[in-house]
């Protein structure tokens, strides 16, 4: 890991706290710590929504409340880091088999 | 309809130009339009000021990515700590500018990675629920810039996205 980040905040705790407190909207949470393009230690989260929960109308309330939550609970600013959010579908997820958000 | 409101709504419609499987080509450009479609909004309400109408496609290239970046993020922070200062500031005008203007600066550098992801990592795919994820988050910011747009605040953040102040 490089040494830029081994400041981390304690995130597994967090991100469990999270996907808990929004199930069933939230399945799953994963993340990774990297530079962003313009070369800043950043952390990237990638949220795995229910079907439900992507659909138009719902999509983007559940959007912002996980993005809120987990920079509440997360706190990566303290840290120095950036903190960028990703979201895909459970079926669009099934469809790619994507081990990064396995 | 100005050019950054065509660019958004062309954004929503590469996002679902493909009814079932979308193309590659068409998130990413979505994804990359969107971006597109705040970098221009707020470079064009900049050079509204500008007295010059003639000159103001001039103005307009002075801006540079990194530089209203680095805005964005300054201006994130200013507002996060108001937002969050102690004792909480009390509602009104103010505070919902703060607000308002968070969500544009960080819309903006959010949507700025994402378009970097997309327009140069051909490792990474997208799916259209990542794809109108980001596109929502430059609708807000459309949004948020139209409530504060005339705010005294706003308006300074337009300048600053010019570059660093000298002292």
């Amino acid at each position: 890991m490089p040494i830029r980040f081994v400041q981390q905040p304690p995130v597994e705790e967090a991100v469990v706290s999270v996907q808990r407190a929004l199930a069933p909207d939230v399945v799953r949470i994963r993340y990774s710590f990297d530079d962003d393009w313009t070369g800043e230690p950043s952390i990237f989260f990638r949220i795995l929504l229910s079907d439900a929960a992507t659909r138009p109308g719902k999509r983007w309330e559940v959007a912002q409340r996980v993005t809120e939550r987990l920079r509440d609970e997360v706190r990566s600013d303290e840290y120095g880091l950036h903190d960028y959010f990703n979201f895909r579908s459970e079926s669009e997820q099934a469809e790619l088999k994507d081990p990064a958000w396995a | 309809m100005p050019f950054a409101d065509d660019l958004l709504e062309q954004a929503k419609h590469l996002a679902n130009r493909e009814r079932r499987k979308p193309r590659q080509a068409s998130l990413r450009r979505a994804v990359s339009t969107a971006y597109y479609a705040l970098f221009h909004l707020l470079i064009s309400e900049a050079t509204l000021n500008w007295g010059g109408v003639g000159q103001r496609h001039l103005l307009a290239r002075l801006f540079e990515h990194g530089r209203m970046r680095a805005a964005a993020e300054k201006q994130r922070g200013e507002c996060n700590r108001f937002i969050h200062s102690n004792p909480q500031p009390a509602p009104g005008p103010e505070l919902d500018c703060a607000r308002h203007l968070y969500k544009v600066a960080d819309a903006f550098t959010r949507a700025q990675q994402q378009r970097h992801t997309a327009d140069y990592d051909n490792a990474t795919k997208w799916t259209r629920t990542e794809a109108v994820t980001v596109i929502d988050l430059v609708d807000a910011a459309f949004q948020s810039w139209r409530a504060i747009r005339n705010e005294p605040a706003a308006q300074a953040y337009l300048i600053s996205l010019l570059g660093r102040p000298q002292g």
